[in-house]
This record gives structure tokens, C-alpha cells and sequence, in this order.
């Protein structure tokens, strides 16, 4: 397949916010490619540099360091022309609350190029493909969270965009709601969307990616298919401790330099969770309470996960 | 810059003015309930000066009599007060022409006007077999808006009166040195005691009652709608922070549309925004003043000129409020800022200590205030004159700040 995206030594560091100092490295040399019709996931905790990245290639940020090339167009120097191949379905509900669903899509369907009836059938698609079209003269306000959320990701595939940036789409949505947005990016996918997918869920990431990419604190710790993954980390089966996120920091700490751990990578929307894999899987478990409890900690709850191959 | 998107984002947020009736009817309607309510509010303090150079008009009609003029006597006390303190309490002008000082006073140029009847001081003559038989009738005209400086001098003018007639009995008897005269000198003075003052003040208060209420809004008008103009783009620059944190904003810049583009939009939806809210103040006021009788229209009568003076004033305070946004990174900030920006500008126009009138109430450091030449552009309308330097000097803050603010936005602001 050919490459979409290509990001090349990516760096962004925000500047101190009392003035002092360096700031803050929010994404640390990322190289990093997405091919077309791929759905490609960033999997990371809150603070990682998941958004960041997003909101470099979205053209919202400037790059510290680095570029990123979208459909042959550098993000830095032709920010118009990737700004036509992409479409952005935001972390928070971005819509006019006082407005109705329609309202919103022809606002942005016009700021997109749309005009007329392509923009009046493009309008209809969506409402159609979000379950929204018997309410679309209604206004935001008077819609549920879930129904929120769909008008929020309809807005961004309006102008059926060839790569769709989706950050954290299921934050703070009912299971029922997540499921549909799920299987909305599968059929997405399907007709021949690019998706580049943030979440911190482990879960939401394997069962809809092609590839994944784990980021930590602005690094991009390890990527690759599933499988690649897997045997990178060389993975039988994963131990997740969850903890208090003050608590995850330190058995991070702790657990770090524990020669049998392979990878540790933070979940959870706060990092509360930490995934451990080990050449010895399941074995290391033992090994892995006795370190913490040299510390004093004792995990909220342990699991077990075996590799979904 | 892309027109059609720019017309667009304007549109938008004109559509979503009227989905909030209440806020817009607010958004409008408060700078003229507040102006009205600041006119009436300080029309006493405006309308009445300082107790001191208290302005009055002299006008001497009186013939004198044999011996004496005592209407030049009672002028020269005014004109040239025997005193240092009440040299610097009043301000006296000598007028050939009666009607002509009461105008003054109607006009506010004179707190008071003191007009002595031409057989002053025939009447006053001591020597006269009728003296003190009749009272004499001295005409003072106040200032009804002027509470506190009319009663000041008419207090000054009773005073003199009273030593002037107890002189002039005093006078009379004692150059006579005639029992006849003592015994009629004695039987003045009973009279006097009897009737207080042998000198009728006739006292009235200029017929402008209805005026009175609203000069004040010529007075205050110009610089609080000027103000408010400013309140109105503040507004419009939370708005636009607001949709930075409601996401919107990032929403617009992740589309195909230049952030010059997208800048101007919302501005110019705040532009829309202040026009409109100057043209209702001005509607609003000028219709008021009419209904209660103010003698001169409010806002002058050159409508071009005046539909002119709105929007350059409009844009100048729009391009202030393109440089803020250009430059808060948040609500606080914007609301920190604007607010500073707003008062400064307003202590440096006058907003507060309204002239009524083209001085620059903090010297050249006013010229920088968009305040300072919107206000004053009005008050020339008013007066007739067509403020072309003022509508150059609003229309360059505009056209300078809007560009700086809107270079900044595109090359710093990250969202």
C-alpha cells in the first residue's frame, strides 16, 4: 500500500508557562509512517503526546522540529493543501450548541468548499450515517452526550476527507454509544478512509487496528502490527496492575528495573493502569508483587491478558 | 483572504445572535438605558461648574440718577469685586443686551444673569420724596441646572444689596445734615426694617427645565457610546476565546480556510455587533432628546457624516479588538486585557469627566485613545463641523491594529 503519512523526526516542545526553564517536551523525535486505508491506532495515556501529534499534522501546532508530509504535502509549508485531505473528529464536542445538527454540518460543510446540493447530499449522508437524520433540525443543546458525539464525527467526515484524525472518540460515552462509534470507523475504514485513531484503551486499539503505536511521555515506545508488537515485546500473555495514578508512577518506577519485564505501557485515561509483558508472561507475577511490595504498594487489581494474535 | 468564508463566519454568528433574543436585546439596548441613566445621574455635576470663576452676566440698563449711577456700582462690584475671594469666586462679563444674557444662561455659558432696570437708580435716590416708597425691581435669571453655583451668586448679589441700601440710608442722612433729612433718614430705616429689603429681587429660573434633562445627553452621548462600543467588542473577543475553548475555533483552522480568514469573520461579526449597537444609541437618543425638547439635535444633522463617523469608529475600535485577540491566550487573559485596554482608553478619551467639547482631556496623551477621537468626532458633528482629521486618525488605528492583530493570530496563536 502507499504511504499517506509520513512523519519525520516530529519534536514539539511547549514553552515554560512561568517563563523559566525549557518547557515541556511534549513529543520527542516521532518517525512514524500510515499507509493508505490503514487504521492506525496511538495508543497512550493522558500527557503522552497523543493530541500533539494530532494537532501538528492537523496544522494547529507548530512543529519545534521536524515535518510531516500528508498526501505528498508538507504540513509546515502547504498547510491548505493537507488541510483539504484531512478531516478532524476532536476530543471535546466542538459544535455550536445554539445551532441545530443540520446547522452545524452546512456551517463546516461550507468552510470545507462544499456548497449546494453536493453540500445539501453530503449532509444527508451524514445525518443518515450518524442515525441522526429525524432530528437534524433540532438543536445541539437538546441532544444527549451520545448524540453529541456523533454530530461531533460527522462534522469531521463531511467533505469524506482521505484521512480522518479521531482523538479519543469514546471518552466519557455509554457502551452502547462507543460500540456504534467503533463500528462507524470500521465501515469508515471499509469505504476507504485512512484513520489515525487515538485512545488509551488496549481493548479499543486491537480490535480495530491495523497497526498500533504506543506513545509514552512524547516517545513512541514501540509500533507495528499487532503480531509485530506481540513478538517485539515478546509477549506470551500481559500482567495489568491498575493503581491510583500517583501510585502507577511509582510502581512504575519500581517495576522498571526488574530484569524480567520487558515493557511496561501506562492505560487508563489517567495512567492508572500499567500493562507489563515478560518473557516469562504470566510466571513474573510473583516476581512482580514481591517489588511492590517492597515499596508498600499493593495493586487496586490484577489481571491477566492473553495476546489476541 | 477568502471573502465568501469570511461572510460566512459572519453570517454564522449573526444567526446565532438571534438564538439568544434576550442577550441580544441586552447586547443592544443596555448602552442606551445606561447612557440615559449617567446623563440624569450626573447632569447636576456636569450642567453646574465649580465654585470658583462662576460665569455672570451683567447687563446695567440704568440711566443713574442726579448724583449717582448705582447700577454701575452694583456691575463694577461683580466685574471688578473689591476682593481677592470673590475675584476668584465669580467671573463677571458686562452685556449691553438682556435677552442676550438670559440666552447665555440657558445655553449654560453663565450660571446666572444680573439685569439692572433702568430706573435703578432713580429709584435708589435717597434724595428722592418717593424713595423707599417702592420697591425696586432687580431681575436674576439662573440656571436651573445649576444648583449649587446660581443660589452662590444670587446669595453674593442679596448680600450687596442689603449693605448697598443700609450705605444708602446712612448716606443720605448724614450729607444732608438736616434734621429734616435725619428724621427722614430714621423713618427710611423703619421702612427698611419693616420691608426687609427696599430692592425686589425678581428671580427666575431659565425656562429650561425640559433642556436641563437632556443636555445631558449631548454631554454624555458621544463618549459612552464610544465606551460602550468598546464593552461591545469586548464581547466579541470572549466570544471568540470562547470558541477556542469550545473547540470551534480549532474546528474552523483545521478546514481549508486561512486564519486571516477565519480572524475576520469573527471580528467581523463584533464589527456588525458595534454598528449596530451605535446606530440603536444614536436612533435611540437622538429620538428621546427630540421627544423632551432639546434644542439642538443630539447628534448634529449630517446623517452621512454621522453613518460615516459610526464606522470608522466601529473599525478602529474593531482593529484594537483584533490585536487583543491576537494576543490573549485565554479567557482571562482576553477579558484582563480588553478591560484594561478599555478603561485606559476611556480615562485618556474622557469616558468619565465628559468636556463636551474637542480638548484633550489628559493633553497629547489622549491622541492615542480610539475613545479620545470617536468621542470628540461626535461632539464636532453636533457642533456642525465635519471631523475629517478624527475620521483619518480612526480609520488608521483600525487599519493598523486590524493588520498587526491579524499577522499575529496567523503566525502565533496556537490553538
Amino acid at each position: 500500500m502507499a504511504t499517506l503519512v509520513e512523519i519525520k523526526n516530529l519534536s514539539k516542545r511547549y514553552p515554560p508557562r512561568n517563563g523559566k526553564g525549557e518547557g515541556t517536551l511534549a513529543v520527542k523525535h516521532m518517525n512514524l509512517t500510515i499507509d493508505q486505508g490503514e487504521i492506525f491506532s496511538l495508543l497512550g495515556p493522558n500527557g503522552a503526546g497523543k493530541t500533539t501529534t494530532i494537532s501538528i499534522m492537523s496544522g494547529l501546532l507548530e512543529p519545534t522540529e521536524g515535518d510531516v508530509i500528508i498526501g505528498g504535502h508538507s504540513v509546515t509549508k502547504n498547510p491548505l493543501a493537507v488541510k483539504k485531505l484531512i478531516g478532524v473528529v476532536p476530543q471535546e464536542v466542538a459544535l455550536y450548541p445554539e445551532l441545530s445538527a443540520r446547522a452545524n454540518l452546512e456551517f463546516f460543510g461550507k468552510l470545507q468548499g462544499l456548497r449546494g446540493k453536493e453540500l445539501a447530499k453530503r449532509c444527508d449522508e451524514v445525518l443518515e450515517f450518524i442515525g441522526l437524520r429525524e432530528r437534524q433540525r433540532e438543536r445541539i443543546d437538546t441532544f444527549s452526550g451520545g448524540m453529541k458525539r456523533r454530530v461531533n464525527i460527522g462534522v469531521g467526515l463531511l467533505h469524506k476527507p482521505t484521512l480522518v484524525f479521531m482523538d479519543e472518540p469514546t471518552v466519557g460515552v455509554d457502551p452502547q454509544s462507543r460500540r456504534n462509534i467503533l463500528d462507524a470507523v470500521k465501515l469508515l475504514n471499509q469505504q476507504g478512509m485512512t484513520v489515525l485513531y487515538t485512545t488509551h484503551y488496549m481493548e479499543e486499539a486491537q480490535e480495530l487496528s491495523h497497526r498500533v503505536g504506543i506513545m509514552d511521555h512524547g516517545e513512541l515506545i514501540a509500533c507495528g502490527k499487532q503480531i509485530e508488537l506481540i513478538q517485539q515485546t515478546n509477549v506470551r500473555d500481559a500482567i495489568v496492575l491498575k493503581f491510583s495514578p500517583e501510585q502507577a508512577q511509582q510502581a512504575r518506577q519500581a517495576l522498571k528495573d526488574l530484569p524480567l519485564i520487558s515493557t511496561i505501557v501506562p492505560e487508563g485515561e489517567h495512567g492508572e493502569k500499567l500493562r507489563l509483558t515478560s518473557d516469562r508472561g504470566r510466571a513474573a507475577l510473583p516476581h512482580v508483587v514481591r517489588a511492590l511490595d517492597d515499596i508498600g504498594l499493593i495493586p487496586d487489581a490484577i489481571q491477566i491478558v492473553e495476546p489476541k494474535p | 483572504m477568502d471573502i465568501g468564508k469570511v461572510l460566512l463566519i459572519i453570517r454564522l454568528n449573526v444567526v446565532r445572535w438571534f438564538t439568544d433574543p434576550t442577550g441580544l436585546a441586552f447586547l443592544l439596548l443596555a448602552p442606551f438605558i445606561l447612557t440615559v441613566i449617567f446623563g440624569f445621574a450626573f447632569s447636576g455635576a456636569v450642567n453646574d461648574v465649580p465654585l470658583k470663576d462662576i460665569p455672570v452676566v451683567v447687563v446695567n440698563q440704568d440711566r443713574g440718577a442726579q448724583f449717582s449711577n448705582f447700577g454701575a456700582q452694583l456691575e463694577a462690584f461683580f466685574t471688578q469685586p473689591p476682593d481677592e475671594s470673590l475675584a476668584k469666586l465669580i467671573k463677571a462679563e458686562s452685556l449691553e443686551d438682556a435677552a442676550e444674557a438670559r440666552e447665555r444662561v440657558q445655553r449654560g455659558k453663565a450660571a446666572a444673569a444680573i439685569i439692572i432696570p433702568e430706573d435703578f437708580s432713580e429709584r435708589l435716590n435717597a434724595f428722592s420724596p418717593t424713595f423707599g416708597e417702592q420697591k425696586i425691581t432687580l431681575e436674576f435669571y439662573s440656571d436651573a441646572a445649576s444648583p449649587i453655583s446660581a443660589p452662590v451668586v444670587n446669595a453674593i448679589l442679596r448680600e450687596f444689596l442689603n449693605r448697598f441700601t443700609n450705605v444708602n440710608i446712612a448716606l443720605s442722612a448724614a450729607v444732608a445734615q438736616n434734621p429734616l433729612l435725619l428724621a427722614r433718614a430714621a423713618e427710611i430705616a423703619e421702612r427698611v426694617a419693616n420691608a426687609e429689603l427696599p430692592i425686589a429681587l425678581s428671580v427666575t429660573q431659565g425656562a429650561q427645565a425640559r433642556r436641563v434633562l437632556f443636555e445631558p445627553l449631548q454631554v454624555f452621548a458621544p463618549s459612552m457610546s464610544v465606551f460602550f462600543l468598546g464593552f461591545a467588542v469586548a464581547v466579541g473577543i470572549v466570544q471568540i476565546i470562547m470558541e477556542k475553548e469550545n473547540g470551534t475555533l480549532q474546528r474552523m483552522l483545521v478546514s481549508p480556510t486561512t486564519r486571516s480568514t477565519i480572524l475576520a469573520g469573527l471580528m467581523g461579526a463584533t464589527y456588525i455587533n458595534g454598528v449596530l449597537q451605535l446606530i440603536l444609541l444614536i436612533i435611540a437618543t437622538g429620538a428621546l432628546g427630540a421627544l423632551m425638547g432639546s434644542q439642538s439635535p443630539v447628534w448634529g444633522t449630517d446623517v452621512p457624516a454621522l453613518l460615516l463617523v459610526v464606522l470608522v469608529v466601529a473599525a478602529a475600535f474593531m482593529g484594537v479588538g483584533t490585536l487583543i485577540v491576537s494576543l490573549a491566550k485565554n479567557r482571562v487573559q482576553a477579558q484582563a486585557l480588553s478591560s484594561a485596554i478599555l478603561v485606559v482608553f476611556g480615562v485618556l478619551g474622557g469616558a468619565f469627566f465628559a468636556t463636551g467639547d474637542a480638548s484633550a482631556p489628559l493633553g497629547p496623551v489622549s491622541y492615542i485613545s480610539p475613545t479620545f477621537w470617536g468621542s470628540n468626532a461626535f461632539v464636532q458633528l453636533t457642533g456642525g463641523t465635519f471631523p475629517a482629521l478624527h475620521i483619518v486618525v480612526l480609520l488608521g488605528i483600525g487599519i493598523v491594529t486590524f493588520g498587526i492583530g491579524l499577522r499575529l493570530f496567523s503566525q502565533r496563536v496556537e490553538v
